[in-house]
């Protein structure tokens, strides 16, 4: 995420900063109102692909190496064969986890409401 | 109509300057773009630079506008050096370059934000949005708007600064035929309306006839001034009388396109 971050403010259109300055725009300008707002789309790159990859470890950290959570309780419901209920917690998984990916989408929305119509993705 | 502010024009000189650039993997030292270049502006005129693709005319430009600097010689706007970018040399290029992120208001606003005076001077940004036309779309965002709009949107913003010197770098040259003509009107306009000393560069022959004082000729490469040609023409000028026709033969033989300049004026 940080990577994508900075690299979305490397890659800012030299152009935009050319512009902002023949306006008068400081550094504070720049970095604030240039640099930043052009890597958002970036940033959202990085916040959507550390949620799935910070998911994933956790439920595998979970299941290996730890006696809570629902990674864990996955593994030992399955010990028991108590299908049911490893069912029941791949559900509650699968739903938080698009709940959550679902509020990233609609901050997403809000935020880069100006690339609407613009890039699908 | 618009109550204006008339900014001050400035007049800008140019006095030979020198630029070349690094050429990356080359062992050869580097590449000259602009040599020798001399030229004036008088305050309140509007003067075109025309000549083919890379010699050096937006390097030129760039210089002006403070966002490069040359190897040698000057530049200067009312007899002071120019040091770096700033807000009274304003800047309009081929590619509107609007904020993205922003709504056409706040783009138009964005001058004012950036030199921390939004709140004085909050009242002019109607004043401009109306100037170009385009008060019904202040909450709209860039790529909504057509090429001519968001050109007309670049304009407004960099004149809301109220710049000595406005730099138009083809700002034109990404529209359409008739959307290009009209914008020429409207330029004109702009500049019969504040008198701003503009410095237009162009590939387009007619639009630098059409619109300008005077026509500086650049050819490549490196960049020199080849002439200028004062055009005395009434304004509005119509583009197909003679005397038009004459200058624009004129010119392309300068820049040896003879062959078809004949044509036109057969």
């Amino acid at each position: 995420m940080t990577m994508l971050t900075a690299s979305g403010i490397s890659n800012t259109r030299a152009s935009y900063l050319d512009v902002a300055l023949t306006l008068g725009a400081g550094r504070t300008y720049l970095i604030s109102r240039v640099a930043i707002p052009a890597a958002v789309p970036n940033i959202f790159i990085g916040l959507f692909m550390g949620l799935g990859a910070s998911f994933l470890t956790l439920v595998v950290a979970e299941s290996v190496g730890v006696k809570s959570g629902l990674g864990w309780y996955v593994s030992w419901a399955q010990g028991w064969a108590e299908y049911g209920k490893v069912y029941a917690a791949l559900i509650i998984m699968a739903a938080f986890f698009s709940t959550v990916m679902t509020l990233l989408f609609k901050v997403r929305d809000h935020v880069l409401v100006w690339q609407k119509g613009m890039i699908k993705w | 109509m618009v109550t204006m502010y008339v900014a001050a024009a400035s007049a800008l000189r140019v006095h030979e300057v020198r630029k070349s650039f690094a050429v990356p993997d080359a062992s050869a030292t580097s590449r000259l773009a602009v040599d020798g270049i001399s030229f004036s502006i008088a305050a309140g005129d509007l003067v075109s630079l025309v000549g083919p693709s890379g010699c050096g005319k937006s390097t030129l430009l760039r210089l002006i506008a403070g966002l490069d600097f040359p190897d040698s010689g000057e530049l200067l706007v009312d007899e002071e050096k120019i040091l770096g970018p700033s807000a009274e040399r304003g800047l309009v290029f081929q590619d509107p370059n609007l904020f993205p992120w922003l709504t056409v208001r706040r783009n138009i606003e964005a001058g004012l934000v950036a030199r921390g005076v939004l709140h004085e001077k909050r009242h002019e940004v109607d004043e401009f949005m109306r100037l170009v036309g385009l008060g019904a779309f202040s909450s709209a965002y860039p790529h909504h708007l057509s090429g001519g709009m968001s050109q007309r949107v670049a304009l407004a913003r960099a004149l809301i600064n109220h710049p000595k010197v406005l730099l138009l770098d083809e700002p034109l040259g990404a529209l359409d035929a008739f959307t290009r003509m009209r914008m020429q009107d409207e330029v004109l306009r702009l500049w019969e309306n504040r008198r701003t000393t503009m410095f237009l560069v162009t590939h387009d022959i007619d639009e630098a006839i059409y619109m300008s004082d005077r026509i500086i000729i650049m050819t490549p490469p490196p960049g020199r001034i080849d002439r200028e040609i004062d055009i005395d023409l009434l304004r509005p000028r119509d583009r197909t009388s003679e005397s038009f026709l004459r200058l624009r033969s004129q010119i392309l033989e300068h820049l040896h396109f003879a062959g078809k300049a004949g044509d036109v004026s057969a």
